[in-house]
């Protein structure tokens, strides 16, 4: 299998783990000092600059640790269906890539789907940007980069995984 | 109470302070919410970092009537209403920039930044009476700035020092953490959620919730050991609330800021405090604290969190990190981070207290329950003459400020 095949399949693969809650499985796709970040400017200093989410291995690792948990936030739990198009993949060096794509990740939280924050279809759109690293054969994320549309203006209900 | 008025929102007796529903609910004290408390004090706006320089401005709300904040070249700050006083188009489209005038998209009338309506293309064809004098921008009634903190009143009201009262003194504290610095405003961190404004501004001073709103957070911290000292009782001891008669309030713990700061950078951090301050007051000034100034914006450690009501159950929150001019990058890389990582509709901590909020909207529709109890810590809080109360860490006490100034305002006696 080609490359560039294998990344388009690292990103059907780590939607679907995400689609399927294996939050662990996903969390097993970064690199150790992998970087998990959804911007409100994608040309700005995340270290310095506020972001919707930025987290190094520390804080995604405390993230991870928080969705094995029960908390208000996440019972019921949200359902995702994440849908990846117009992938565009560049390999160099061998065991480098990089792969960007758009997306649209439909989101609900079902249980009582009458009372406020359950029920709702919610859309979030825009584009994916990963930086991979190939690691012992392995593709992993050095940086997961989701660039949404509405990303400079409030945020609703996004205590899931894009 | 006055004699034809009906049942009041707020029944505070010695026994139970009680809120009734209808006092988070309905279209129509919304509306009565925004004009008696949002249009007629001080509110909010803005910090002078924002607009550093001349001809900077910001867009903003005043309750839900959109203002803009302009520095002048005389380096004065102006609130202006957001509206051509031609045929009321909005000026200025974007949240921030920077403008040598304000002028109108639609038909080219400009404004210098004083607000003075300098140029009205084709003015021959106005009857001759028409002064351009008496058609300049609308200005905020009052307009005053405490500690970089800038506040506006769209109608006359007391002095903004007088609305502060005792809390200035926290607020002090707050700004004592620059250790004789400034601070500046990061970029605003975002969220919407589906609930009454009123439910964020209780929340942000409610210090009996944690362990079980956030258990998840606060076991996940201990686990990975950022917890720091905080305590893990289920309900915290410790600490302090406090409520001020203008509705203002505090929630103060234990010193535990430091957790989050590079190690290397922690001593000499305070080491700068305590040469400015006096190593007296160190622990003091670095405490955990959070601070109301009623009625819509919370300061709190590393952050300033503006509470935009939108409708009566959307709401907007606009959390704006407090960086310090002139300390390192990574002293201010490690508060945003911070703040970032726990609050927010990303929030490990924040998410779960906005999924709260949506609870409590649903539970509006309970109309056979009337009313909820803030009675925690009622009967022993401490009054001082002033009229502010001292309560313990996870007591009610600042909840009630905030809800006997609210009903002074909007349940006085027409």
């Amino acid at each position: 299998m080609s490359d560039a095949q294998q990344v388009i399949d690292f990103v059907h693969r780590e939607c679907r783990l995400l689609d399927e809650w294996k939050i662990n499985d996903w969390f097993d796709l970064f690199t150790v000092d992998g970087v998990y970040w959804i911007p409100m400017d994608e040309t700005s200093d995340p270290r310095t600059s506020t972001s919707i989410l930025y987290d190094d291995r520390q804080r995604l690792h405390a993230r991870v640790d928080q969705a094995m948990r029960r908390r208000p936030a996440q019972r019921p739990q949200s359902r995702t269906v994440h849908l990846v198009t117009n992938i565009e993949v560049e390999v160099d060096e061998g065991d480098r890539a990089t792969a960007r794509c758009n997306f649209m990740c439909f989101e609900l939280r079902a249980g009582d789907w009458r009372q406020r924050g359950l029920g709702d279809k919610q859309t979030f759109v825009g584009s994916i940007r990963y930086s991979l690293r190939r690691e012992a054969g392995v593709w992993k994320m050095a940086e997961k980069c989701v660039v949404l549309l509405d990303r400079a203006q409030p945020i609703e209900g996004l205590s899931f995984f894009l | 109470m006055h004699p034809s008025s009906p049942v009041r929102h707020v029944q505070d007796t010695p026994e139970e302070f009680r809120v009734s529903l209808d006092a988070y609910r309905g279209d129509d004290l919304f509306a009565s919410e925004m004009d008696k408390l949002f249009h007629s004090s001080w509110v909010y706006v803005g910090h002078e970092s924002e607009i550093a320089r001349p001809g900077d401005f910001k867009s903003a709300l005043i309750g839900l009537q959109p203002v803009v904040l302009v520095r002048t070249p005389q380096n004065e700050v102006q609130v202006f209403l957001n509206f051509c006083t031609h045929r009321g188009a909005a000026l200025v489209r974007e949240p921030y920039g920077s403008v040598k005038s304000l002028t109108c998209a639609y038909h080219g009338w400009s404004f210098n930044l004083a607000g003075e309506l300098t140029s009205v293309p084709d003015q021959d064809r106005y009857p001759p009476s028409f002064c351009p004098k008496d058609r300049g921008l609308i200005r905020a009634a009052q307009v005053e700035v405490y500690g970089g903190f800038i506040f506006a009143s769209l109608k006359p009201t007391v002095s903004l020092d007088e609305h502060l009262g005792e809390v200035k003194k926290h607020i002090d504290l707050m700004l004592a953490r620059t250790a004789g610095g400034k601070y500046r405003l990061g970029q605003p961190h975002m969220y919407r959620y589906q609930g009454n404004w009123k439910f964020q501004a209780e929340n942000v001073l409610d210090g009996y919730h944690p362990m079980f709103t956030h258990a998840s957070a606060l076991n996940t911290f201990k686990k990975l050991d950022l917890l720091g000292n905080r305590s893990t009782d289920e309900v915290m001891q410790g600490g302090e609330t406090r409520g001020f008669p203008q509705g203002h309030g505090v929630l103060r713990s234990d010193p535990r800021e430091l957790v989050f700061m590079p190690s290397e950078e922690q001593k000499p951090y305070l080491e700068r405090i305590a040469k400015v301050h006096g190593a007296e007051n160190v622990s003091k000034i670095i405490s955990n604290q959070h601070v109301l100034v009623f009625p819509n914006v919370a300061f709190m450690d590393f952050n300033v969190r503006v509470i935009q009501p939108i409708a009566p159950g959307v709401t907007e929150v606009y959390s704006f990190p407090l960086l310090i001019d002139g300390e390192s990058e990574e002293m201010n890389a490690a508060r945003l981070q911070e703040v970032q990582m726990r609050l927010g509709t990303t929030g490990m901590v924040g998410a779960d207290d906005i999924d709260i909020f949506a609870r409590n909207q649903t539970a509006l529709a309970c109309k056979a329950a009337s009313h909820v109890v803030l009675s925690r810590g009622l009967a022993n809080e401490q009054k001082l003459p002033s009229g502010e109360r001292i309560g313990e860490y996870s007591d009610e006490t600042p909840q009630r400020a905030f809800w006997r100034k609210w009903s002074n305002v909007m349940e006085a006696a027409e």
